[in-house]
């Protein structure tokens, strides 16, 4: 089975090209519909200097027996790196979300400068090594034509630009919103909610207010299509469009976010700096004995276990977490420091589920879930006593996240314990460091704990058969 | 020409921002193409502005047909 083709199910909407996976790499069939575009932007290096410079996907020719497995449809065959991790734009806080749509901007004027246009503006077109964003979609390109208008635009508007309008005009996230609606956020949704404030920058006037109103009057006059799909723009146009949105989305920054709880944590958490360094030393042998290609950190903050497991042996961090001002602290520490680590927004209680046509195209967390480590500091609690998930289904699907890691339980006298429990009937007789030992030694061996702080604080490292 | 076209939405736009509802059966780009239209049409009119600006400051530069501007008014 190892050498069997896999098709990738959410690999369908465009019919020029589809992704296969044999074993673990990644090969993207061309059809004979594609061939000359593809053949044009090979011819132009392009490819070769996004890939160089870290803008795009390394694509590479494959020897004509493994592109013969591939069926009479794929003309071409060409084989990428592989990622090793996906996610989606709905899970990437305000700052990854911003970073792509940079990326997608310099990637399509790069590309322009070399007669080239991209077909369309899909986020998921993006996808991140680490902190730093990659395009992916080779097939997206083709040749450019003289006078033609920016076709992924609107596309642009509702997957890159309304979100982030969302977040910072308003103080809004667009995490659930987006997940709910993986095709973005409409551009009429959003100009009902903006504030007439918000609509005297001339950028929201053209991209939001001019562009849905058009959109409603062409619907009630039934438009003359043709007239519209004769559209000519002129190529400095185009180039002035990619230019001022970039220059627009660079200016943007998260409202609300500023002051949140967590990202406020690190400075005011209610133990020591002794507590913490034993915390980490814990985290830095594990690291350092697993030595994990990839490792989760549920419940990352702002990413200081993930750092720690970074430089003890850990090649790739994926961080989880619930709060945008945590979340967006840690994606610039990881782009600042350098850091192989990725944080993405996550309700614990509520994961990502398979979702998109036919609930394939896009995975849920679980069946994503490929780590070789898992950290889940200061987690459990809020799963099992803030939101009512009894302690051992919690352990559960921690652990079948990773073969091996560690957990933390934090018990009932716990400062922070007490106040999730301070406005509330204790209905958790249940929640005790015993039970949360026999749910994890249900389904792997303890290889060590360690108590960290005053209050009782258990580390568990386990390990599964 | 498309530009014409949209002129008054535009103004009309400024002046009154409403919303109407969104039906099936249209290409959701069709607001993102007519704006591209009303941007390529504006490009298309400044050009041809600015080409007519230098034939005008062409003409009075040389002096010697100026008279000639006169007796066709």
């Amino acid at each position: 089975m190892i050498n069997s083709v896999r098709p990738e199910l959410g690999s369908f909407r465009d019919p020029r090209g589809r992704i296969f996976y044999i074993g673990d790499r990644v090969f993207r069939s061309i059809a004979a519909t594609a061939i000359e575009d593809f053949e044009f932007v090979l011819g132009t290096g392009l490819l070769d200097r996004l890939s160089a410079s870290g803008k795009a996907i390394t694509t590479a020719p494959v020897a004509p027996e493994i592109g013969q497995k591939f069926g009479a449809d794929a003309v071409y065959v060409v084989e990428h790196s592989r990622l090793p991790f996906i996610s989606y734009p709905y899970e990437w806080p305000f700052a990854a979300l911003k970073a792509a749509a940079l990326l997608h901007l310099d990637v399509q004027l790069e590309a322009l400068e070399a007669d080239i246009s991209l077909s369309d503006a899909s986020a998921y077109n993006v996808q991140f090594v680490g902190a730093c964003p990659v395009f992916i979609d080779i097939l997206s390109f083709r040749k450019y034509r003289e006078g033609e208008i920016w076709a992924g635009h609107h596309q642009f508007c509702e997957q890159f630009l309304a979100p982030l309008l969302l977040q910072s005009r308003l103080g809004v996230s667009y995490n659930h919103w987006y997940r709910g609606s993986p095709e973005g956020i409409s551009i009429a949704d959003l100009r009902r909610l903006l504030p007439w404030t918000a609509k005297l920058s001339l950028n929201v006037l053209v991209h939001i207010v001019l562009q849905s109103s058009l959109q409603s009057s062409a619907l009630s006059k039934n438009e003359n299509k043709s007239s519209l799909a004769a559209a000519k723009l002129p190529r400095s146009s185009y180039r002035h469009m990619l230019e001022k949105m970039r220059a627009w989305i660079a200016t943007l920054e998260p409202a609300g976010t500023k002051r949140t709880v967590w990202r406020e944590y690190a400075d005011n958490h209610t133990y020591s700096d002794d507590e913490v360094s034993a915390k980490k030393e814990f985290i830095a042998r594990f690291a350092a004995s697993v030595k994990p290609a990839i490792v989760w950190d549920m419940g990352c903050n702002t990413g200081d276990y993930s750092d720690v497991a970074l430089k003890n042996g850990a090649e790739l961090c994926i961080g989880f977490d619930a709060d945008h001002g945590a979340l967006d602290l840690a994606y610039s520490r990881a782009r600042s420091e350098s850091l192989n680590f990725l944080p993405l927004y996550l309700d614990g209680a509520n994961p990502t589920p398979n979702q998109g046509w036919n609930e394939s195209e896009r995975k849920s967390l679980a069946a994503r879930a490929d780590a070789d480590g898992l950290i889940a500091l200061a987690f459990v609690h809020h799963i099992a006593i803030g939101r009512n998930v009894p302690l051992a289904n919690v352990v559960n699907w921690l652990m079948a996240l990773a073969p091996q890691g560690v957990i933390e339980f934090v018990p009932k006298r716990d400062p922070m314990v007490r106040n999730l429990l301070a406005l509330r009937e204790d209905i958790f007789p249940d929640y005790n460091e015993d039970a949360f030992l026999a749910a994890v030694s249900a389904r792997a061996e303890i290889v060590e704990t360690r108590s960290v702080t005053r209050s009782g604080r258990l580390l568990v490292r386990y390990r599964k058969a | 020409m498309v530009f014409d076209k949209f002129l008054p939405v535009f103004v009309f736009l400024l002046a009154m921002d409403v919303t109407q509802p969104a039906l099936a059966y249209l290409d959701p780009t069709t607001g993102s193409m007519a704006l591209q239209a009303l941007v390529g049409g504006i490009a298309g009119a400044l050009f041809v502005i600015k080409i007519y600006w230098l034939r005008i400051k062409n003409f009075f530069s040389r002096k010697k047909n100026i008279k000639t501007v006169e007796t066709k008014e």
